[in-house]
């Protein structure tokens, strides 16, 4: 039985991480641990590098606070200019504390009138409600399952993420692997 | 029937297209038809944007190779580099509708391992260090790299169809991206 510690206590994260470390080591057993731990970053990141770092020092906070898991792992999500639209950056940081890996989850435009109230300084979250309401701003990273009509729900999304971020973990002889 | 013309004949992104359209529009019936159509990048192309200008143009090009259509979407798959010295997949979905509003999604990334970064940096296209590394012919119509990195927990056909999910949000939801109202495929 392996520990993997989630560096956050939402529960669609918590179920990405489960729904991908299933997948890609379908013959373990894992126990999972949730954990509150820091960003360091502003709540809403904006752009690929802040919210990188984000993930990363969230990753920093929770080997510290569990060091004896096996696997550290988080998911950091942000916003980024895409031209004049305002897409999602979503990082999923994973590490066994020896290979560190990072990888950029799919992504999608924000509607407009989200995007403008992130732009006047709301989180993501926030501004889903503010469009949607409540239940709708719950079901994904902003509201992706309420926008693809139930197809790809907010832990799937982190799941696929996921499991790219474990592609050097579950390889190791195909990476050279990054030292922290 | 809808037509949705997919700027690629390749075979993955094909069926990538239909589930992806199948998925967000069940009460409509789609006919997809590939076309080989120009991208006007290099055929490695190098970082997000650059990909992107291939995804937009190849839209642009299958429309005027098939003008009589209700959509057309293209998928383009570039690399970019990291500051951790890796090369990254990058893959940009491109979809337009009629009125010529056209949206986008970037698909989910990963890490190319070593040798396959050192066999493109050498000048190789992506597939054919694929195929190189892997001792595969033309893995690019099956599972791919990824399929092989995940055992299949993710392959080329579910990151494209994924992506293609991602880019139709807009058409499925057009009031909250100020579309006009027949882009619905209603």
């Amino acid at each position: 039985m392996k520990t993997i510690v989630v560096a956050s206590t939402n529960p669609a994260k918590i179920e990405g991480f489960r729904l991908a470390f299933t997948r890609m080591f379908p013959n373990e057993t894992f126990n999972f641990q949730s954990i509150k731990a820091a960003s360091d970053v502003p709540d809403q990141p904006v752009g690929r590098d802040e919210t990188l770092r984000g993930a990363q020092n969230r990753i920093a906070h929770a080997r510290a606070l569990a060091p004896t898991a096996d696997y550290w792992v988080t998911n950091e999500s942000g916003v980024e200019d895409v031209g004049a639209d305002l897409f999602i950056v979503n990082w999923v940081a994973v590490t066994d504390g020896i290979t560190f890996s990072n990888t950029l989850t799919a992504s999608f435009q924000l509607p407009p009138r989200v995007a403008d109230y992130v732009r006047s300084g709301m989180e993501v979250t926030q501004g889903f409600e503010a469009v949607f309401g409540p239940a709708a701003a719950k079901d994904g990273i902003a509201g992706i399952g309420h926008l693809s009509a139930g197809n790809i729900p907010r832990a799937e999304l982190i799941a696929m993420g996921a499991i790219t971020a474990l592609i050097p973990l579950k390889n190791p002889d195909l990476y050279i692997t990054t030292q922290e | 029937m809808k037509t949705v013309i997919v700027a690629s004949t390749s075979r993955v992104k094909i069926r990538a297209s239909r589930t992806g359209f199948g998925q967000m529009f069940p009460d409509h019936d789609f006919e997809h038809i590939g076309v080989k159509a120009d991208s006007g990048v290099p055929e490695q192309p190098m970082g997000s944007e650059e990909t992107l200008r291939g995804a937009r143009n190849r839209v642009a090009h299958a429309r005027i190779l098939r003008p009589d259509a209700d959509y057309w979407i293209a998928f383009e798959g570039g690399l970019e580099e990291h500051d951790d010295g890796g090369l990254r997949s990058v893959i940009w979905v491109a979809i337009e509708g009629q009125s010529g509003y056209r949206h986008e999604s970037r698909c989910a990334t990963f890490i190319l391992p070593s040798e396959i970064t050192n066999l493109v940096r050498g000048g190789m296209t992506l597939g054919d260090a694929d195929d190189k590394f892997f001792g595969r012919v033309n893995s690019k119509e099956q599972n791919g790299a990824i399929g092989l990195l995940t055992h299949d927990a993710l392959t080329r056909e579910s990151v494209y169809m994924h992506g293609a999910v991602l880019a139709l949000i807009p058409f499925r939801n057009p009031d909250l991206y100020k579309i006009q109202e027949q882009e619905a495929a209603a």
